[in-house]
């Protein structure tokens, strides 16, 4: 082993890291240095992830039909390239899958999911008017919706947005989906889910809706999407489905042992302060506000993550990127100071990884 | 026998709830039903089941069953479900719609 190398490497982030494994010359050296370095999450990661280099930018999409059972992946329907059929599900799936990879290709530089080109795998059409879109770890699923409440879940970009930003999160924070770690593994999923929405629609700021899954309801239902980021909490009141149960702030988080401890209610704490930050910091959110957010999911948080944690990585991720005390840090610490988290800098100032030198792709949206 | 369902989660972390009193079914449904807590073992459930798999998203279920002497709640999530308890579940969801 040679201790200059090793020294070098091991001060590199995870992802960084990765990279440099893709290159034949480097592969073992940065290899030695994943394996010691202490923000990396294991050996077998590390090894796990070698076979998975691809191509930089190549995206890969696969759509799958369920046939309205809960066999998955099911039949394979379309694939990268292939024509489109009549199958409005399988299309959406497909498209909206495609804007999603390449916002994060083009935005954050980011290949798919996992950074290296894994292949986007969909299946829509699960089970019998199954009222839900998931993650499983794998790939992405959806069903068709009762028609009652909800409509096909592929309905909306930013609900396909919402459901790839899992597979984002688990392969970098891994943020443990219970309690506030699973609000905010939520949280990044609707915040990168409106982004999306607002890049293709190219729209700023104070532009952009804020709300989640509009259109994913039925005409029936009294409400104008599944949440609101602006103002959780608003986003529907329905005789069938009560009142959006979403907090706006820590004085009213909600303790419950359902849905994971409620990690789709308290998400809007969290959403919210986004909203704050990128509203005042102004033009398009994916430039700063969600860079930020970005570079702490791929940075220093950790899979047990509070919003504590969150309020103080990403105030430490804005100084860094544009200053301390600059408009930027400001906004989102008065942002999560709104919401009612006072983040506190100085213990995680340590821990805040180096910018990505590619990121300067993020700063201009390519038309 | 008296059963609550509930289902919580999923991505518009909606919450459902239903009560069911055997009374209120039929004579065949009422044998499908204890047919099912009974195929389910459900009184031998852990209380508690969780998945061990990642993923976002999921549904997560907890089935409170009463009879006779007899009580006991699991709550499982989506992707814990065992086998047995999959056709308890997928009559509790049929009815709760």
């Amino acid at each position: 082993m040679h201790p200059s190398h090793h020294a070098i490497c091991s001060i590199l982030p995870p992802h960084i890291l990765r990279k440099l494994a893709e290159k034949p010359e480097l592969r073992e050296r940065a290899l030695r240095a994943m394996e010691t370095t202490e923000g990396f999450r294991g050996v077998r990661r590390a090894l796990a992830i070698m076979p998975l280099a691809a191509q930089a930018g190549s995206k890969h999409r696969t759509i799958f039909d369920a046939q309205n059972t809960t066999n998955l992946p099911g039949t394979q329907v379309l694939d990268e390239g292939a024509a489109p059929g009549n199958d409005v599900a399988v299309n959406e799936a497909y498209n909206y899958c495609g804007e999603t990879y390449d916002f994060y290709q083009n935005v954050f530089n980011r290949n798919s999911v996992d950074d290296h080109g894994l292949t986007l795998k969909s299946t829509v059409h699960y089970d019998n008017g199954y009222d839900n879109a998931f993650w499983n770890g794998q790939q992405m699923i959806y069903g068709d919706g009762d028609g009652q409440l909800f409509q096909r879940f592929t309905i909306c970009l930013d609900v396909i947005g919402h459901e790839l930003t899992h597979g984002v999160t688990q392969n970098e924070a891994g943020l443990v989906y219970r309690d506030q770690s699973g609000a905010l593994n939520e949280s990044i999923s609707d915040v990168f889910g409106s982004l999306i929405k607002q890049w293709v629609n190219n729209q700023t700021a104070d532009q952009a809706d804020w709300l989640i899954g509009t259109g994913l309801f039925t005409a029936a239902v009294q409400g104008r999407a599944v949440r609101s980021m602006a103002a959780p909490g608003t986003a529907y009141n329905d005789p069938q489905l009560g009142k959006d149960p979403q907090p706006a702030e820590m004085s009213q988080y909600v303790q419950t042992t359902d849905d994971f401890g409620g990690v789709h209610i308290n998400s809007g704490i969290p959403n919210r302060a986004f909203y704050l930050a990128a509203t005042s910091i102004g033009g398009y959110a994916w430039q700063k506000a969600g860079l930020i957010w970005y570079r702490t999911l791929t940075g220093s948080l950790s899979p047990s993550a509070d919003f504590q944690a969150m309020a103080n990585a990403t105030v430490t991720v804005a100084g860094a990127l544009f200053g301390q005390n600059s408009n930027e840090q400001n906004a989102v610490r008065d942002a999560w100071s709104t919401v009612g988290v006072t983040s506190t800098t100085t213990q995680f100032r340590a821990l805040t990884a180096p910018p990505r030198p590619r990121a300067a792709a993020a700063a201009v949206r390519p038309q | 026998m008296n059963i609550r369902f509930e289902r919580s989660g999923g991505f518009a972390g909606l919450r459902h709830t239903r009560s069911i009193s055997s009374g209120e079914l039929s004579a065949e449904e009422q044998k499908r039903l204890a047919d099912l807590v009974q195929a389910a073992r459900f009184f031998e459930l852990p209380a508690v089941l969780r998945s061990s798999v990642p993923g976002a998203d999921r549904f997560q279920y907890r089935i409170s069953v009463e009879t006779g002497q007899l009580k006991h709640t699991v709550q499982v999530d989506e992707a814990a479900v065992p086998h047995q308890l999959q056709p308890l579940i997928a009559w509790l969801k049929k009815v709760a719609q």
